[in-house]
């Protein structure tokens, strides 16, 4: 019998099988069960595979989605649903960056002790950093062409509004056919998910990059005479500017004077500048991955070097992070790190290390802000406007893509932004435009 | 928390104010909130009671005879089944050099009859001087010869069997049975307001009736078997508990077949109970052995040729109109067909005839692409062949052919390869194949660890989630922590199982036993960790709380196994009480004068068994007791060094 006995005790198998099992399920339920909970098939959160619950306002309390007495309604102003869709996302988790889809944890009021459980059936509550209204004043500004208007408060870091067209209002969903231009990255927050070739904005971040390399890169001075040899290809320029400093290069947009700045900081400089200013690099808006531009480090004295200079060749730049970049100029050189959650951001935004040197940032902060009613005269009545406009060339017989990217130099409204027309055609009379209408409906 | 506080007070608030429209609806709501708290307390209160009446207390063996050594003391037999050596396995250790390592065995029957087995020892044995061949019946006083060891068996006299049977601790001594089954009733009511709540105001009358009857069924059940003078109802309980749950699932989903459900769980009692007559009588259980096992494969072919091919198993046979699962059933014949008493391991060293068996049903139910259950069975066989034979090679050679046999499972059978493969990666196909299981596990995450409220839940709406997903089910609606404790509970059942073994009468008992929580277990752990992802999903139910007649019916019969093993004082109907015997001094009771809350009353265990017919056990001992055995007082004559006679304390666990 004690043999039986003892053999017995092999069973005791089973229960530290049951254990480790128990222990794996367990934490696998800590770290993932606010996805879980999101499994569309799940019928406490949603209804035919619609979310059903939870309530999404923005910044005013202006509710852009709503649970109420089980109910869940969108906004009744259908401007507002377009405009907002890309933050809110849609009932069907096709906006991967929606709060819908991305908080639909929070939505429905998951954690772990509680599970879904909801007393009173509504779920859980989002407040978003963004306006409603001006976001509607945005989406209505861009008029149906594609692009995306991004502003964001570069003392916070509150994600202001971030529009993109195409949208769609998520009551009435389309049938979204694939290859459709009309829907062309229609799911896609192109602020947030999207990266393009920048044009002339990006002459900012190469001044930037001088002015923090070269000594006497304020005073510094190149000649152009509307076209320039390099590597036995030529860049080209819209004026014959001659002799030109980098302030009067930024107004008139001079390529040649950037694509030798470019030139003689170095493709690898270059590159490193633009990772520190964070133009390269994958951001996180409260867990949201915004898109990473991109920079080549092409080959001392190489067309590909110069025209990397001038916004041209291989970059592309997301506009949320460029929105960042001007944040940080206006800044002192410290950027701050967008949020798009009113709720969960604490009091005090978190202070990052400075990108550029004080005297660097002020020093293009004051170019930027001293070319506006120079060169771009009666574009922006009543606004300190401080910024740069771009038209890029896409290549492939497309029309140039319009931006104009900046900060207000206000600081009861210190707001950083980018406007991106594609295909808008120019700069400042598209995208410039935009951003007017959208600043002042801003300040207002 | 402060969220839910907010609800409460908002819902509290609210319910002032909106009083009287929509009040009563107000406070349901309020109810089930409040009482989704009260649940997992409840719960873990009943597995706690469990819990520490069946695996903290110490209970004292039972004492069957002496061995009187030549240097005059005394070793106790503590079992039906002892063998005797030098070995340390040995139940009974005699460290003389000319003694084998396991040298006789000596096995008591039924009635007291005590026969010795040579064991192949190289000393050989001499029943009072005549050599033994093989076995023979040996009488009290009869003197034993080990390889010249004298040893002399001392039986107990029924009057001594009695003092002890009175000494030693009842279950229920500290945990009283009826505060459990008052705590399982209150988990009932809870549970069926959940219900009322939820369904309101269109409460299925069933939902209401059902859970009454089970409560009623329960308490039945309690009363008819303290009649009996039994006071272990931890097993029951926890039978009972799941039960519920099961029932609050139904109630969740089908609450038309409330009533249904309550009345196979009182057909499952009622097998139960018979199976228990059955173990308690060792004769009869060996007896009905070989019937029980060869049905049962039996009823598993026709089960296979005549099965329906239905949900991606043929695993269902249809009878007069009722779904019947074969292999549920079978589960008893298997168990009854691989236990084995002490004698038979040794006369029948080879486990041929058993694996032949056990091949037969695992090979069956994996034709039926009941692979769930053919890993059940297969685990249950591997610990079986391990309880019988203690052969690693055995094992290994089992193991082995289970890896071939699954190897060539997967080639001729491609849905278990892709079983495979969806593990660990359900979410790459949530709506495809890892269906129920990115179910089961968003549904899980849905209940917290407090649950929806019973009924509140929707997993229970998807197919057959009721059965494979069933924890899901629980931890929705009752959450986590009711879940987990049902899993708990099992393998408490498990764990005490194994503990009682120590103290178990025949080894028919502990494989019995062994296999029954190790099918229970492999279900247990296939069911929830295959439904979560954590191992490959399988098919198969969890006793007493999936839905399913077959699954219920046989959980109970095989709790029978359990109940056999559970040598406790007046524990279990499976075990029969001593006779009456008069002269016994009532003094003795004495122990008990402290626990006020101990319902038993002392005259009990002296009353006969009404439904013990073996008269044989009352006749007079032919001889008489030799007294130098013996104190005068009877009752505390097991007073020396190898027994203490109050078993007070632990101290004999140490002997063990």
């Amino acid at each position: 019998m004690k043999k039986v006995k003892r053999r017995s005790y092999s069973i005791l198998l089973l229960v530290f099988l049951a254990i480790t099992f128990m222990v794996i399920f367990l934490f696998r339920l800590a770290a993932d069960g606010n996805a879980w909970v999101t499994f569309p098939s799940n019928q406490n959160v949603f209804s035919g595979g619609l979310l059903a619950m939870g309530s999404v306002y923005d910044r005013n309390d202006i509710p852009l989605a709503e649970t109420r007495d089980g109910v869940f309604r969108f906004n009744d102003n259908p401007e507002i649903r377009r405009a907002t869709l890309h933050v809110l996302g849609d009932r069907r988790g096709s906006i991967g960056t929606g709060a819908l889809t991305f908080y639909a944890d929070k939505l429905i009021g998951y954690n772990l002790v509680n599970g879904v459980y909801s007393f009173d059936g509504n779920g859980g509550s989002l407040t978003l950093t963004v306006d409603a209204e001006l976001s509607r004043v945005a989406y209505l500004a861009l008029a149906g062409r594609h692009g995306s208007v991004v502003m964001l408060n570069y003392e916070t870091g509150e994600i202001l509004t971030s529009v993109s067209v195409p949208t769609f209002d998520p009551l009435n969903p389309p049938d979204v056919v694939e290859g459709d231009p009309r829907f062309n990255g229609i799911f896609l927050n192109r602020g947030f998910s999207s990266a393009f070739v920048p044009g002339s904005i990006f002459k900012v971040a190469t001044a930037a990059a001088a002015l923090d390399t070269f000594t006497d890169a304020a005073t510094r001075q190149y000649t152009c005479q509307g076209v320039f040899q390099v590597g036995g290809s030529r860049v080209t320029c819209l004026g014959n500017h001659g002799s030109i400093n980098m302030e009067r290069a930024l107004g008139v947009s001079c390529n040649i004077y950037f694509a030798q700045l470019a030139l003689d900081l170095g493709g690898n400089t270059l590159q490193r500048y633009m990772e520190q200013f964070g133009l390269t690099t994958a951001h996180n808006v409260d867990g949201i991955r915004i898109a990473p531009g991109n920079f080549v480090a092409a080959e001392a004295n190489t067309p590909a070097l110069a025209w990397s200079g001038v916004g041209q060749s291989e970059n592309l730049t997301n506009p949320l992070s460029m929105a960042r970049f001007m944040g940080a100029i206006a800044n002192g050189g410290i950027p701050v790190e967008p949020r798009i959650l009113e709720s969960t951001g604490s009091l005090i935004p978190r202070r990052n290390e400075p990108v550029m040197p004080v005297f660097a940032a002020n020093e293009l902060a004051m170019m930027l802000r001293s070319i506006v009613p120079v060169y771009y005269p009666g574009r922006f009545p009543g606004l300190s406007v401080a910024g740069k406009t771009g038209t890029a060339e896409v290549g492939q017989g497309l029309g140039t893509h319009a931006w104009f990217a900046g900060f207000l130099d206000d600081s009861d409204h210190p707001y950083a932004f980018v406007v991106l027309v594609e295909h808008g055609g120019g700069g400042l009379a598209v995208a410039g435009a935009v951003a007017n209408t959208v600043l002042q409906a801003a300040v207002r | 928390m402060d969220q839910q506080l907010e609800d409460m007070l908002r819902a509290l608030d609210g319910a002032a104010m909106e009083m009287p429209v929509g009040a009563l609806e107000n406070m349901l709501h309020t109810y089930t909130f409040i009482s989704r708290f009260l649940l997992p307390i409840l719960a873990a209160v009943i597995i706690f009671r469990a819990l520490k009446s069946l695996l903290r207390e110490s209970y004292e063996p039972e004492v069957w005879a002496y061995l009187s050594l030549p240097n005059g003391s005394r070793m106790a037999l503590y079992h039906w089944e002892n063998t005797i050596g030098r070995a340390r396995s040995s139940d009974v250790v005699l460290n003389y050099p000319t003694l084998s390592r396991s040298h006789l065995a000596l096995i008591r029957d039924d009635k007291a009859r005590w026969t010795a087995i040579d064991l192949g020892s190289k000393g050989g044995v001499t029943v009072n001087g005549n050599s033994l061949d093989g076995k023979a019946r040996v009488e009290q006083g009869d003197v034993l010869g080990l390889g010249g060891v004298e040893v002399a068996l001392l039986d107990l006299d029924p009057e001594e069997r009695a003092a002890q049977s009175h000494y030693r601790t009842k279950p229920g001594r500290w945990i009283t049975p009826s505060g459990t089954f008052f705590f399982i009733t209150l988990f009932q009511v809870l549970l069926m307001l959940q219900h009322v709540a939820s369904s309101f105001p269109d409460v299925n009358p069933q939902v209401p009736t059902g859970f009454l009857a089970l409560t009623g069924i329960m308490w039945g059940y309690f009363f008819f078997i303290r009649a009996l003078r039994r006071t272990g109802f931890e097993i029951e309980a926890i039978a009972f508990f799941l039960c519920s749950i099961g029932l609050s699932i139904i109630a969740g989903i089908y609450p038309d077949e409330m009533m249904r459900t309550v009345f196979l769980i009182f057909v499952g009692l009622v097998i139960f109970f018979v199976l228990c007559w059955i173990l308690r009588d060792l004769r009869w259980a060996k007896r009905f052995r070989w019937p029980i096992a060869l049905g049962g494969v039996l009823f598993l072919a026709i089960g296979f040729i005549y099965a329906d091919y239905q949900f991606g198993a043929r695993r269902w046979i249809e009878i007069a109109g009722i779904m019947i699962q074969p292999a549920e059933f079978v589960k008893v014949a298997f168990i009854f067909a691989g236990a084995a008493s002490l004698e038979r391991l040794f006369t029948r060293r080879n486990l041929f005839l058993f694996i032949a068996y056990a091949g037969m049903c695992v090979g069956i139910l994996a034709l039926m692409n009941d692979f769930g259950s053919a890993a059940v069975f297969f685990t249950a066989f591997l610990v079986i062949a391990f309880l019988r034979s203690g052969d690693m090679a055995t094992i290994s050679l089992a193991l082995a052919s289970l890896v071939l046999a699954a190897m060539l499972v997967l080639t001729i059978r491609p849905h278990v390869a892709t079983r495979f493969d969806t593990w660990g990666n359900v979410w790459a196909d949530p709506w495809g194949r890892g269906m129920q299981q990115a179910l089961t596990m968003s549904y899980t995450a849905s209940g917290g660890f407090f649950g929806l409220g019973a009924g509140n839940g929707s997993l229970s709406r998807v197919f057959a989630a009721y059965t494979d997903m069933v924890f899901g089910v629980m931890a929705e609606e009752l959450g986590l922590i009711v879940a987990i404790l049902a899993v708990v509970a099992i393998f408490i059942l498990g764990v005490f199982a194994i503990r009682s073994s120590a103290n178990a009468r025949s080894s028919f008992y502990v494989i019995a036993a062994g296999a029954t929580v190790t099918m229970f277990m492999a279900q247990v752990i296939l069911n929830v960790f295959g439904s979560l992802d954590v191992i490959p999903f399988t098919g198969i139910t969890f006793p007493f709380v999936s839905r399913g007649g077959s699954s219920m019916i046989a959980s109970w019969a095989m709790l029978a196994f359990i109940k056999a093993a559970d040598t406790r004082q007046n524990a279990s109907l499976a075990i029969k009480l001593g006779k009456k015997v008069k002269g016994v001094p009532i003094s003795a009771g004495d122990y008990y004068d402290d626990s006020a809350d101990y319902e038993e009353h002392e005259d009990d265990y002296y009353e006969d068994d009404i439904y013990d017919e073996d008269e044989e056990f009352a006749e007079p001992l032919e001889g008489g007791i030799d007294s130098r055995y013996f104190n005068e007082k009877p009752g505390v004559h097991y007073n020396d060094d190898s027994v203490d006679p109050r078993y007070f304390g632990d101290h004999w666990e140490d002997r063990r």
